[in-house]
């Protein structure tokens, strides 16, 4: 029968564990809250990539086609076209 | 303009599942259980004695995902969280010197994008295998990367992705770069597609393998690790496991019935798997395979079984040892073990253990049985097999485990009567006139005759002392027992013949009062003998003695005494009756019971007074200075205090008509009803088939029973096996109506119901009891053919609504009234209307044809329910032309918010609903509430209208309204025109009527002048508090307040608030938000900010009480640091002054005391 061949196998990772379970019957324990004043250090903050997609898979492409080398030039010729005519980019996400 | 502000916070936890995992989390040797509950992270340790919790860790934000990674050489798991907001976290956990555990974010930031369509299916996350990358499926046609093998920023970014419609997501094992494996879906089906990602790239390098059109419902990826590979694909009927060069697929009967939504990996060669379904059907999957000798693999058919049912899964969780926890949104979340032999209905599973979840609260109301202005909340939880009603009343409760009946009990003590023995064996009774003794012999109770023992007076006093000793109090004497030779040893006598009327001993002393003398009588090993006296002005009403070590361990024994006529309460010190103190209670009533306790180091005077009011006082024993004297009202009827000791804490129970337990807890005093009627006296009781127990007399009997550890919320649970959806409550007959929704099943030409349940199960049947298909309504009402019933029908499932009849108290199903199949009932009040007497449960509904976009057709059902003969008559019944979602009792008529209009019907005197008048300006009214004249009506997207009703013209006029759009979910009045209401975007939102405004135009918009993000969904605002107004002397106040139900289970409150207050409580919750640090380093400020798609605005009007009763939690240090660093100043009544602060820390840890005590 598969269900005592699949029951068969199943992992013990201390034999010990729930050897001696009894229910708390409702009667639950309060848990500590964890509750913390400590200023972190923060070591890694996640910050999103805002560079457009389709840009990106055109500098790729241009990267593959012409080993780089000419990148530099075209992207920063670009860069300042844009900036001269486009507003920036107003980050909305910080309250 | 009255400002209006608001405090809200969170009664009773969220308790829905948002998900489980297992991970070594808190050390790399312990094996934890993590369960996300909307915003906390519950952690718990798996020990030999079951799970054991650690820690409560709460964010600001609503977890949406959690998942736990280990990246590469680390010996523990780290947690990745995102919050509904895109709040993001790894977190990590390091235990401290002292052997707490403190939760590090190693990193964090907002993963929104500005553009993009969020996906309907929700947010993703999945974590390749290696801990290279995380990758999130937010937005169709984007999928996210972060990084995680990178020092310092984790730059995140998006990677076009072709398949717009994803169904699932997972990361395959063993592949030399990151690759996914997708469900996406297209016109022409479901396909999988694996897809390989290159980190320098930053795109999608190739496709190794694909498969087109696998099942059409196929929703579920498996990926299988190593050696194997490839995934295991769930479908609605079929297994599919695939590796791109091969592909076996199984159609196992047993999963047809529901849909598989979670799975659990069980062994780490992925072989075994349990899937759960979303009828609560757990199944095993087992992928064998051998390995051939070229080093291919031979893989079998996969075998899939039923091991049994389970609550319907949110997450299913391998433990340790075939225990499994099983996580749960929409019911109790459970503890389980698999058994390899089937029990006798064929199930593989013991439910070990389950945790209470009143998520979703669908509906709810508020009643006062007693009518002591404390209410209990019945709640619609649950949903499918899970729903239930759940009774949350605050208190503590008592599981009662014997009863005796006896009547006219003036007293009750334990006795130890077998010498040498340690646990209790007898309890002695007092009546008027005459004692006796009941002996314990395992559960049976006999009647005894206790040598020496005087059992023809009444017993003031009884229990052990030293020396296998006893004493024993009567109304004539003081009498030392012998317990071994079975004779009385001492024994003091009241001079003159006078009786004893009030006494207190502690074992070696005792105070007895004869009207206003007072004798103290020394008890000693074999001597009883007076050693003091002294007679008082007034006769004693009642007494205490208690004795309390001073710093040199020097013992002092002190007497509180209250006294009748000028109601004031006395501490003397023994032995010679030294008046300490004479403190006057400033009461008229007279003092009539009192106590001396310590609670946490923590000396108290308790006094009760005779109309259930009680006072308390810090005691100084040193000099019986009494000081900082508070009160609080118990009961109505004089209240009797005694100490007991439970779980080893000492508490103090009141007598009353409403019992309380009073106990201590972080330094305060906590008073908590019990779920007891009445009680007249009580003791603790310890023998062998009672341990720990209460004895408790009320006017006809004993009970025995064990109390709950300290607990604020009492919650029942009447399980219904169905869905309930409304309910309403009517007082006369002592019933509630609840509507229920329960699936039937296709079995030829019949509906069956798929279960037994509530309303297959009620007493009594009415209606459409035979469910045959179709009926003659349905296929009117459709323009296709008339239904088949071929193969294709046979195993539908169909939604059953019913009319539940419960009787108040016992919560049987007296009733049960069955709809069609196609009717669903939305809306259920209790009215009386017009002149006519009788109350009705009034049933609204709603005709469904599938090809309708709203509802053409309705009915408003009227019925009589007659508690004396059990019956449920049908009085009336009005068809509508729409769904009739809302309804309310509006000044003796009818108001029903029918698709989207408000109608009003009158009740004539021949007992049926006439049309009288109509509003119009909705595009669907889904709420309405009342108020004199008033309406206000809640719109599926159109926020809130104000309506009058013109009693002259008989007509609705449109007052206001707020032009802001908002999808409402659930509305309330606060008062004349301030108006409350929650939005689908988890808002709550405060509306007022502005009538000092000088144009027409300006008065019909209604103003915002509160927000607050919840973070929850909130289904029902109810008027009603969970307290009773326990305090008189306080600076917060209940009057007012609204209950609200959530999604999440959460039980709240929201209540107003004085400008004083309110300023004050602003001021502590920015200097809170500023000392407290938010896991994931998120802003209180931004967590609680009004949130839309198209707004983010501060929160504005409203106090979160959730942060400003964390102080309570603050060490001392921590607290004070709090409260210097407030902007105002401050006197001790919190007014704000223009300098120096007059404020302690001990007037606001005060303060937001009685602001806990509040709900």
């Amino acid at each position: 029968m598969s269900i005592a061949e699949f029951l068969d196998g199943m992992p013990s990772f201390d034999k010990r564990n729930f050897s001696r379970f009894h229910s708390d019957n409702g009667r639950s324990k309060r848990v500590p809250v964890y509750i913390t004043t400590d200023d972190q250090p923060c070591d890694q903050i996640i910050v999103t990539d805002k560079s457009n997609l389709l840009l990106r898979y055109l500098h790729n492409q241009w990267d593959k086609k012409h080993g780089g080398k000419k990148r530099e030039l075209v992207e920063t010729g670009e860069e300042s076209a844009s900036s001269s005519r486009k507003r920036p980019r107003v980050d909305v996400s910080i309250l | 303009m009255a400002m209006q502000q608001f405090y809200t916070v969170t009664a009773h936890k969220p308790t829905a599942a948002v998900t489980s995992i297992s991970a070594n989390f808190t050390s790399p040797t312990d094996r934890n259980l993590l369960v996300a509950r909307f915003n906390r992270i519950d952690i718990s340790l798996v020990t030999e004695q079951g799970l054991q919790p650690i820690k409560e860790v709460a964010l600001y934000g609503k977890i949406e995902i959690m998942t736990v990674f280990r990246p590469k050489h680390k010996d523990k798991d780290l947690l990745f969280v995102v919050t509904a907001r895109y709040n993001t976290m790894i977190l990590e956990c390091l235990q401290t010197e002292s052997g707490d555990i403190e939760i590090i974010t190693r990193a964090h930031g907002v993963i929104s994008d500005q553009i993009g369509k969020i996906s309907e299916i929700g947010a993703m996350a999945v974590i390749d295998p290696s801990a290279r990358v995380i990758g999130l499926k937010l937005y169709d046609g984007l999928f996210k990367i972060i990084p995680l093998d990178k020092e310092g920023e984790l730059k995140a970014y998006c990677l076009r992705m072709e398949e717009v419609e994803v169904q699932d997501i997972d990361f395959l094992y063993g592949c030399a770069n990151p690759t996914i494996i997708i469900i996406h879906q297209d016109t022409m089906g479901r396909h999988i597609k694996a897809k390989e990602l290159s980190i320098k790239d930053k795109e999608f390098v190739k496709t190794p393998w694909k498969q087109e059109n696998v099942e059409t419902e196929a929703s579920m990826i498996i990926p299988v690790p190593e050696p194997l590979c490839g995934a295991i694909i769930i479908g609605r009927e079929s297994v599919l496991y695939h590796n791109g060069s091969f592909f076996i697929a199984i159609s196992p009967p047993v999963i047809k019935q529901s849909t598989i939504v979670c799975y659990a990996r069980i062994d780490s060669e992925g072989t075994r798997y349990l899937l759960g379904d979303m009828a609560g059907h757990l199944f095993m999957l087992l992928l064998n395979y051998e390995k051939n000798p070229d080093g291919t693999f031979k893989i079998k058919d996969p075998k899939v079984d039923l091991l049994g049912e389970i609550s319907i899964p949110e997450s299913l969780t391998y433990l340790d040892n075939k225990i499994i926890y099983v996580a749960s949104r929409v019911g109790d979340s459970q503890l389980i073990k698999l058994n390899k032999k089937a029990d006798q209905f064929g199930s593989h599973i013991t439910v070990l253990d389950t945790y209470m979840n009143l998520g979703p609260i669908v509906d709810m109301c508020v009643i006062d049985l007693e009518r002591q202005g404390q209410g209990q909340v019945v709640t619609c939880s649950g949903a499918y097999k899970e729903g239930s009603l759940r009774i949350i009343r605050n208190g503590i409760g008592i599981e009662e485990v014997a009863t005796i009946d006896l009547v006219g009990i003036k007293g009750m003590w334990p006795l130890r009567i077998t010498t040498d023995g340690l646990l209790d064996d007898t309890l002695v009774l007092s009546f008027v006139g005459h004692s006796r003794v009941l002996a314990y012999n395992g559960e049976e109770v006999e009647e005894i005759d206790l040598e020496g023992f005087q059992s023809e007076l009444q017993t003031f006093y009884c229990g052990n002392t030293s020396n296998n000793k006893m004493v024993q109090i009567t109304s004539a004497s003081v009498r030392l027992i012998c317990l071994e030779s079975k004779c009385l040893v001492s024994e003091w006598n009241v001079p003159d013949d006078k009786s004893i009327n009030v006494v207190s001993c502690n074992g070696h002393q005792a105070v007895c009062a004869s009207g206003n003398s007072l004798y103290y009588i020394e008890i000693g090993s074999d001597k009883v003998s007076q050693n003091g006296f002294i007679t008082l002005e007034h006769e004693v009403s009642c007494l205490d003695v208690c004795s309390f070590q001073d710093q040199f361990s020097k013992t002092i024994s002190l007497v509180a005494v209250g006294l009748w006529m000028d109601i004031s309460v006395k501490v003397l010190q023994l032995p010679d009756f030294v008046e300490l103190v004479r403190e006057p209670l400033g009461e008229e009533i007279i003092p009539r019971s009192i106590l001396m306790v310590t609670f946490e180091n923590i000396d108290y005077l308790l006094c009760a007074l005779g109309d259930g009011s009680l006072c308390y006082f810090h005691l100084n024993p040193e000099n019986g200075v009494l000081s900082d004297k508070r009160k609080v009202n118990l009961g109505t009827q004089p209240t009797l205090i005694r100490k007991f000791q439970s779980l080893n804490t000492t508490s103090v129970f009141a007598c009353s008509d409403h019992p309380t337990v009073i106990y201590s807890s972080n330094n305060k005093l906590i008073f908590s009803n019990v779920n007891l009627r009445k009680v007249n006296h009580m003791c603790s009781l310890n023998t062998k088939s009672y341990p720990d127990s209460l004895a408790m007399a009320t006017d006809t009997s004993i009970i025995i029973g064990t109390i709950d550890e300290m607990q604020k919320l009492h919650i029942r649970t009447i399980p219904l096996g169905e869905a309930p959806r409304r309910i309403a409550h009517q007082e006369s007959s002592k019933s509630f109506g609840v509507i229920t929704m329960r699936i039937d099943v296709h079995e030829g030409i019949n509906l069956v119901p798929a279960r037994p349940s509530a309303s297959t199960t009620a007493q009594n049947t009415s209606g459409a009891i035979n469910s045959r298909l179709p009926n003659s309504t349905s296929v009117a009402n459709s323009n296709q053919g008339p239904l088949s019933l071929g193969g294709s029908e046979y195993g539908l499932e169909v939604e059953i609504h019913n009319m539940l009849v419960l009787d108040q108290n016992t919560f049987e199903v007296l009733h049960a009234h069955q709809l069609n199949s196609n009717e669903y009932a939305l809306s259920i009040i209790s009215a009386k209307l017009g002149d006519d007497p009788a109350p009705y449960y009034i049933l609204g509904t709603a005709v469904v044809n599938p090809e309708d976009q709203d509802p053409k057709l309705g009915r408003i059902l009227i019925f009589n329910w007659d508690d004396s003969s059990s019956k449920l008559t049908q009085i009336s019944e009005k068809e509508v032309k729409g769904a009739c979602y809302a309804m309310a009792e509006f000044n003796g008529k009818l108001l029903a918010a029918v698709n989207c209009t408000v109608r009003l019907f009158e009740w004539t005197a021949e007992k049926e609903l006439r049309l009288e008048c109509s509003h119009f300006n909705n595009i669907v009214a889904l709420f309405v509430k009342t108020k004199g004249d008033f309406i206000v009506c809640g719109d599926l997207m159109r926020s809130l209208t104000l309506l009058q009703y013109k009693t002259m013209e008989g007509s609705f006029d449109e007052i206001a309204r707020d032009y802001n759009p908002k999808w409402s979910t659930a509305i309330e009045i606060i008062d004349d025109d301030v108006f409350l209401g929650a939005e689908n975007d988890k808002n709550l939102f405060i509306i007022h009527k502005d009538s000092t405004l000088a144009s027409d135009e300006a008065r019909h918009q209604l103003q915002e002048i509160g927000q607050f993000h919840l973070g929850d969904l909130v289904n029902v605002f109810r008027h009603g508090s969970l307290v009773m107004q326990h305090f008189t002397d306080t600076h917060v106040s209940v009057q007012g307040g609204i209950l609200y139900g959530t999604c999440s289970g959460a039980l709240g409150l929201v209540t107003q608030l004085t400008p004083k207050m309110y300023e004050f409580l602003t001021d502590l919750e920015l200097s809170l938000a500023t000392v407290v640090k938010g896991v994931g380093k998120i802003k209180h400020q931004l967590w609680r900010s009004y949130h839309t798609e198209t707004r983010i605005e501060p929160s504005e009007a409203f106090v979160d009480g959730d942060l400003i009763e964390s102080f309570l939690d603050l060490s001392k240090k921590n607290m004070l640091a709090v409260v210097n660093s407030l902007q105002g100043s401050y006197d001790h009544d919190f007014k704000k002054i223009p300098k120096d602060t007059k404020l302690t820390l001990d007037d606001v840890i005060k303060l937001v005391e009685d602001l806990t005590r509040i709900h």
